[in-house]
């Protein structure tokens, strides 16, 4: 018995040792959750269409199109290039401008493919990407339109496309959660919208002298945001900390204090407009 | 050797055979995925329906989606065992059979009486995940039985042909022997041909839900049920299972005979558990160093099939779960390559190679290492921001496929020549002529290790297209060494003058704990690359036809997936303990005499 016994304990130390390594040895990311549908408004400024584009391509082109380049052509340079492309004589499709190109190329990707990215052993000639408005991607012509914005505005192009209500699609997805809400106009309202003046004192919005908030004083956070984190500037700081409160932690205060969930919460706007704020000289 | 290379043959032959069906003319699947005449959706022809979390029942106390994965989980664990465990031991019942030798015929039997008492298990465990998944998921049974209903009903009718043959081969045993042996030994290849035959069946469920053929974008299916059957991911899926199902009942059958050695008082027990070990521990590894090459071809159909999927298996959050897997792989290796070096303290003449051990285990934990390495894992902004970067700068480099290859390639050679040394030490060359051969084998050995770092080198300055093909003659130059290898060393074995004796049973007990570590490693490993299988398809019961519209249609964290595959594991060894037990009360045969000190016939 007492063999039995120790085999059984082997076992299951074992198992407990592979157990142990994934918890701990291995980031526990939390995978992104199923894509929803966006919603596209005909009232949405410029700005806000741009922040949709900037969410779809996040959560659906950056997987391939991730910026190395490795996987599938970068997109930064795409005002630049569009224009040769659609002269090479490998080109098949009918665009005479970016935006075309764009919505050509998330359509019907074999329209072009750009030299290097084909599917193996085609010559180029047929693209390995799926069409974006079926399959899995199975985007509607709003989100397509809004990948175009946003494609068009990273790449520092005039951004042509604009929002037009009842695009939707009827794809296979639930539609957003309204809970994100409107983007707040500007930034005092973003910081208002959530409540980071509860646990903060935030340069621009005052503040009771005698209250004692419980997170860290954040109006002279400029000075120090970009020494905080070795090999990270202001920005990126102010970033990661709203987005993981948790990872570095100020001084003289506990971990868990602030809760996570900003970066589902945030729309892309609304993030960037606190951390400009708050990474500027007051 | 002679029993691990008609062992190898047997596979070869089994694999050619799978690979033949998939370029038979008959094969539409590839065809059908790849865009075959799409299928207009028609009222008469329902697409896949959409579903809502209305459309999944949900009972207090139960997770649907817990109940489902760990049936399922337990089912294939026992149904590897139990397909795996009748293909080696209808060859070694064969080498029996034809060298007259009864140890041999008492190994097999005492196999597949093991897998005997799993055998109701399997079905105990298939039956509760069919139950499972009609009462919590009936859209998703519903579907698939619309498309499946026949390959549903052949399996029905192939599991009672299987459980015929399987009773017969096994009750017949004893009075199928003699003149009546051939007719025993058909029994046997038919329960693995129909057994073979059902595993594709089952597969190819799994392969429609990963890459679903034979339906349109909408689902509707076209009324093809081989296209639906036959799809792009089918044969590679079958050859994967076929291989991994022969090393884990290996595995398995490794660790009953080591604790029936740990266990037996009389000599001649311990002589036959030992060797019963030494046998299953080749066993698991012959079938296992195909296995990187057969996962490198299932994934590249996945990305043949779906470039957007294979990312998401390599480059997205599922990148970190093959840093475990190469845990779990560098352990198998290391515990199969320590059991062997432990092995030789059976030997008499093994003190001449013993002084090689420690670079082999060098070379292993190298590549284990630089295995181990990750390269790019392609995240969303926020993963990266989490980690930090997509790779690391000095050691990210090692972590490319150029870099992946050339050390499994490595660690394969180095656990093939452990296996050589083992072969090699009770002969001793007595003609000029062997020292040359010896020569040339060292000479080939390095020839084909500069050969196999040149090529991962040379794949740095190649196209990602070309470094991938680069993995061809890389597997090519390691199997020609083992093929060569085996072939001088069968010349000079018959030729040469043997010094000692194998001394069965003078093995130490923490060499047992090695293959304790293979059985719980193997199963760990497989329930992590199941889920891993799984869960590329992420909130799509059927991908891209059929959405998961239930409250469980997310990935969960590496973490919480990783405690439930222990989970799984536990509640099967638990199991197979109480099957190990079981086998134990049938009243055993006696050993034979004389293996104590016999003959190495490993």
């Amino acid at each position: 018995m007492t063999r039995f016994f120790r085999v059984g304990a082997y076992a299951v130390g074992l198992i407990g040792l592979f157990s142990a390594f994934s918890y701990f040895g291995i980031p526990q990311l939390v995978p992104e959750p199923p894509p929803v549908e966006e919603q596209v408004s005909s009232a949405m400024t410029t700005e806000e269409f741009v922040a949709v584009g900037a969410r779809i391509y996040a959560r659906v082109c950056v997987l391939c199109h991730s910026g190395l380049g490795d996987r599938a052509p970068k997109l930064d340079a795409v005002a630049a290039a569009w224009r040769d492309r659609i002269g090479d004589p490998r080109y098949r499709g009918s665009a005479t401008t970016l935006e075309a190109y764009l919505r050509e190329s998330m359509i019907e990707p074999s329209a072009y493919v750009v030299k290097g990215f084909g599917r193996p052993g085609t010559g180029d000639s047929e693209s390995p990407m799926p069409e974006a408005t079926k399959g899995a991607l199975a985007l509607n012509p709003g989100e397509i339109d809004a990948v175009i914005a946003y494609l068009q505005s990273a790449a520092g192009a005039q951004v042509t496309v604009v929002p037009r209500a009842g695009l939707a699609a009827g794809a296979d997805r639930p539609t957003a959660e309204p809970s994100i809400g409107e983007k707040a106009p500007d930034v005092v309202a973003a910081l208002q919208k959530f409540q980071c003046n509860t646990c903060h004192r935030l340069p621009g919005l005052a503040t009771e002298e005698e209250a004692q908030p419980p997170g860290p004083d954040l109006r002279e956070i400029w000075r120090t945001a970009a020494k905080r984190v070795a090999g990270m500037n202001a920005r990126d700081f102010l970033t990661e900390s709203i987005l993981f409160p948790n990872k570095v932690v100020a001084k003289n205060f506990e971990s868990g204090l602030m809760p996570e969930g900003y970066g589902d919460r945030m729309l892309v706007a609304e993030l960037l407009m606190i951390v400009d704020h708050l990474a500027r000289e007051h | 050797m002679r029993a691990l290379a008609s062992m190898l043959l047997f596979v070869l032959v089994l694999v050619a055979f799978e690979a033949a069906l998939s370029l038979a003319p008959w094969h539409e699947g590839a065809m059908a995925a790849a865009g075959a005449p799409a299928v207009e959706a028609t009222a008469a022809q329902p697409g896949a329906p959409k579903l809502t979390v209305a459309d999944y029942p949900r009972y207090r106390g139960f997770d649907s989606r817990l109940t489902v994965w760990i049936a399922a989980q337990l089912h294939l664990f026992f149904a590897a065992f139990v397909l795996g465990v009748p293909i080696f031991v209808l060859v070694i019942e064969f080498i029996g059979w034809r060298n007259g030798d009864p140890r041999y015929d008492r190994m097999a039997h005492e196999f597949i009486k093991i897998s005997m008492g799993a055998f109701s298990l399997t079905a105990t465990s298939g039956g509760f995940l069919v139950f499972a998944l009609a009462v919590l998921y009936p859209g998703l049974f519903a579907y698939l039985t619309r498309i499946f209903g026949p390959v549903m009903m052949l399996y029905a009718l192939l599991f009672l042909a299987e459980t015929a043959c399987l009773y017969a081969y096994y009750y017949g045993w004893d009075s199928m022997q003699g003149r009546r042996k051939p007719g025993h030994l058909l029994l046997g290849l038919a329960l693995n041909v129909v057994g073979t035959v059902l595993m594709g069946l089952s597969n190819s469920w799994a392969t429609f839900m990963m890459a679903p053929s034979g339906v349109n974008s909408q689902g509707v299916f076209a009324g093809n049920v081989w296209a639906a059957v036959a799809g792009p991911l089918w044969t590679p899926l079958n050859v994967h299972r076929f291989l991994a199902n022969i090393a884990y009942g290996g595995a398995i059958v490794g660790a009953y005979a080591a604790y029936k050695f740990i266990a037996a008082r009389a000599s001649e027990a311990k002589a036959h558990y030992d060797w019963m070990g030494h046998t299953a521990n080749g066993i698991a590894v012959v079938a296992m160093l195909p296995l990187p090459f057969a996962g490198y071809w299932m994934t590249k159909e996945i990305y043949a099939y779906s470039q957007q999927m294979g990312i998401t298996l390599m480059g997205g959050v599922f990148a970190w779960l093959f840093i475990i897997q190469a845990v779990l792989i560098g352990t198998i290796f290391l515990a199969a390559n320590f059991y062997l070096w432990c092995g030789m303290a059976r030997l008499d003449g093994a003190n001449r190679t013993a002084h090689l051990v420690k670079y082999i285990a060098g070379v292993l934990v190298i590549c284990f290492l630089v295995w181990f390495t990750p390269h790019t894992l392609v995240m969303t902004a926020r993963e990266l921001a989490t980690i930090g970067g997509a790779y690391h700068p000095v050691l990210g480099p090692l972590g490319v496929m150029s870099a992946k290859n050339t050390a499994v390639n490595i660690m394969i050679l180095a656990t093939f020549f452990t296996y050589q040394l083992f072969r090699r030490s009770m002969v001793r060359s007595t003609r000029p002529w062997m020292a040359r051969a010896s020569r040339f084998q060292v000479a080939f050995y390095v020839a084909a290790v500069a050969n196999i770092i040149w090529l991962g080198v040379y794949g740095y300055f190649v196209p990602a297209n070309v470094r991938i093909g680069l993995s061809v003659p890389q597997v090519m130059t390691t199997l020609l060494v083992i093929v060569v290898c085996v072939v001088v060393d069968e010349v000079i074995a018959s030729r040469s003058e043997r010094i000692g004796m194998v001394h069965w049973g003078r093995m130490p007990a923490r060499a047992q704990y090695a293959l304790f570590t293979l059985a719980v490693a193997f199963t760990w490993l497989m329930g992590l690359m199941g889920y891993i299988r799984s869960s590329i398809r992420q909130h799509w019961h059927v991908y891209t036809v059929m959405r998961d519209g239930s409250v469980d249609a997310f990935t969960p964290t590496i973490g919480h997936a990783t405690a439930i595959v222990s989970v799984c594991t536990l509640l099967f060894l638990a199991l197979i303990l109480f099957v190990f037990w079981l086998s134990g009360l049938d009243r055993a045969r006696p050993a034979p005499a004389g293996l104590a000190e016999a003959e190495a016939t490993p």
